[in-house]
């Protein structure tokens, strides 16, 4: 009865836990990264929204692991650094990593697609293009630089506009841990708990 | 406290999984009947204490509670943080599957020391606050020292990170210290039986 009631007592403390909000707050260092125009802009955050201030930020190419720049995060946890030349002219897929120290390691994924915008390579190969057929048809010109101008002004304002929806999934995909999982998490110790009585169950009935 | 994945080298790693599955086998092993539905308890109370954030200090801390487990189960918390460490992975992403090893014994190690270290104190009523203080202080301050000793063995200086690492987990101690010495003088004047006190051969 004892055990039962401990139970009970244990179950109500963690539920009061998890309603108080400040008190829930975790352990993990979130990061998201995205792009507005020229500059790669980043925020990190412990699960909890506190920020790690002046903590290393590792930018490398995600194929080979190897280190292109690194950079800190500032009190407010963002950071922010210039599309590096030799990963817009190789098209590197970005893994930016965040170290905080004590152990704590954060990272994200910015594939090449996304802050390069597919439109300006295309653009790029297309007016390569051009260049070499242009003394042969000179009007096409003019278009394709218009074309090309419009791209980016279109481009630079959907960042500017999407910039807020992409912070705002990459934070909803970090929700701390939820009431399912902490009371899930002390159903299974308590389940594991009557699978080793168990087994200890019937080794004693054996002798 | 936990340390993330892919920042530990593999012999790190390794060692530690060994040293994890070694003494959760003794720990299970010592395990006695009665005692299981305690040792459960005492693992849903860490698994959920890693939730209760400190926000003091420099860094993002939380309870840890290995003081407490270490004096109340002595074997038996390696197992108990063993499952309590992997359902924090599965379900709150802290730390990590490959890492488990590593994090059970840096938790789970000076829990036990803190168990011989302070066992024929909490014997004495007279010292039991105080072995309930140094035994939540106690086993946080070492298993910060072992959480820098596995990052310092991976890659960066022992010294500079142990300094960081003890300096964030100061408030946590002396919260632990705390919550431990309180915890054991209420159990020891409710449920003497739960500390085992006065049992010459500790089952566990």
């Amino acid at each position: 009865m004892s055990i039962l009631k401990k139970c009970i007592t244990l179950c109500l403390l963690a539920s009061v836990f998890c309603f108080l909000p400040s008190v829930s707050q975790a352990h993990k260092v979130r990061i998201f990264a995205y792009a507005e125009g020229n500059t790669i802009i980043g925020e990190t955050a412990f699960s909890g929204g506190r920020a790690p201030k002046g903590s290393e930020i590792i930018v490398q190419d995600a194929a080979s692991a190897r280190t292109l720049l690194t950079s800190r995060t500032d009190d407010q946890g963002e950071f922010r650094f210039p599309i590096p030349e030799e990963a817009r002219h190789g098209h590197l897929d970005l893994r930016i990593i965040i170290n905080v120290g004590e152990g704590h390691r954060g990272e994200w994924l910015l594939e090449a697609a996304e802050y390069l915008g597919d439109g300006e390579s295309e653009s790029e190969s297309t007016s390569d293009q051009l260049t070499e057929v242009a003394p042969a048809s000179m009007t096409t010109k003019p278009i394709s630089t218009n074309e090309e101008l419009i791209r980016r002004v279109v481009e630079e304002a959907m960042d500017k506009k999407l910039s807020p929806i992409k912070r705002l999934l990459a934070q909803s995909q970090d929700k701390g841990p939820s009431l399912q999982d902490i009371l899930g998490g002390i159903g299974y110790i308590l389940g594991l708990a009557g699978i080793i009585a168990y087994i200890k169950s019937t080794k004693g009935e054996k002798k | 406290m936990h340390i993330s994945e892919g920042i530990l080298s593999a012999p790190v790693l390794i060692s530690g999984g060994a040293l994890t599955a070694m003494a959760t086998a003794i720990g299970l092993k010592r395990l006695n009947y009665d005692r299981i539905m305690g040792v459960a308890i005492l693992a849903a109370t860490f698994f959920v204490a890693s939730l209760i954030h400190v926000p003091l200090g420099p860094g993002s801390v939380h309870l840890v509670l290995n003081g407490l487990l270490g004096v109340v189960l002595g074997w038996a918390s390696f197992p108990a943080i063993l499952i309590a460490l992997l359902l924090q992975a599965i379900f709150f992403q802290y730390g990590g599957i490959v890492v488990l090893g590593v994090n059970t014994f840096n938790m789970a190690a000076p829990a036990l020391l803190c168990f011989y270290l302070l066992r024929p104190w909490l014997e004495r009523p007279k010292y039991r606050p105080v072995a309930g203080f140094i035994g939540g202080f106690l086993s946080v301050f070492l298993a910060s020292l072992l959480m820098a000793l596995a990052l310092a063995l991976s890659d960066s200086g022992f010294l500079a990170t142990a300094k960081i690492v003890v300096a964030a987990h100061l408030p946590v101690m002396i919260i632990e210290g705390f919550i431990t010495m309180f915890t054991v003088t209420f159990l020891a004047r409710v449920k003497p039986e739960i500390l085992q006190l006065g049992v010459k051969e500790c089952r566990y």
